[in-house]
């Protein structure tokens, strides 16, 4: 399951925007366009080789995908 | 990652990396040249008939370098950087570090010439008769500037430590 970061000890951040884009049918590169980033920044997200996410893009992203930061989102404790 | 150098841009780190190579060189020489100028290193000519003896100002030729050959060492670093700038390398390790070596060249550098120099005078009037050997001490403003600019690039040097640090943060946010 992709990470956004790997907390020093106190768990991580998972982003779930696969399974989103699954249950929302939306291709890679619609989105992408529809979010304003690089299909490459996209395939970063999706594999949480990023160490953060902007507000701005994370409001994108739920506004293409119909749904709320904590769809995307979700922390795992260690 | 690399970033993206206008040509113009480029051209000039080109033109200032092969400046700071030839600089390297003829600072350590122009300071040489100085155990050849009495008159200039002493601020008087010598006494009537005399002369210093070539071996000691080989000696002096050998101290009055020794700075320059520090600062030389600042130029041949901060070439390197010129030309990694020109490649679009600009915030990396490598560069933060290049510039903190050039400052503390440049505050050593500072800091030796007004030894180097009395030394040098000393050496130069080590073959004179007692009563004309000279020995001084002088601070110049030129030294001062010197260790100020070369602190201040130390400093700079740390600054674009931090740089590269926010420059990687930033690369990696989305």
């Amino acid at each position: 399951m992709p990470d956004l970061d790997e907390g020093q000890g106190g768990g991580r951040v998972i982003l779930r925007l696969d399974v989103m884009m699954a249950r929302r049918k939306v291709r890679g590169r619609d989105l992408a366009e529809r979010v304003g980033i690089t299909e490459q920044n996209l395939s970063l997200l999706k594999s949480g080789k990023v160490k953060g996410v902007r507000f701005e893009t994370l409001a994108k992203l739920c506004q293409a995908l119909d749904c709320q930061p904590g769809d995307l989102l979700e922390f795992e404790a260690e | 990652m690399p970033l993206t150098v206008p040509s113009r841009v480029r051209r000039i780190c080109h033109v200032m990396s092969v400046a700071c190579g030839l600089g390297a060189l003829a600072l350590p020489l122009a300071g040489a040249w100085g155990a050849w100028n009495y008159q200039d290193l002493v601020g008087s000519p010598p006494p009537e008939g005399m002369a210093p003896s070539l071996v000691w100002q080989g000696v002096a030729a050998v101290l009055l370098s020794l700075p320059m050959i520090w600062v030389g060492v600042g130029l041949v670093r901060l070439a390197a950087l010129f030309r990694d700038q020109a490649r679009g390398l600009v915030f990396t390790d490598a560069n933060a570090d290049r510039v903190r070596v050039f400052g503390s060249c440049l505050v050593l550098g500072a800091v030796l010439n007004p030894v180097v120099q009395t030394l040098a005078i000393l050496a130069l009037t080590h073959g004179f008769p007692p009563g004309s050997r000279l020995i001084q001490i002088g601070l110049g403003l030129d030294d001062a500037v010197l260790a100020t600019i070369g602190g201040g690039m130390a400093v700079l040097g740390w600054v674009m430590g931090e740089a590269r640090r926010l420059s990687e943060d930033l690369e990696g946010i989305v």
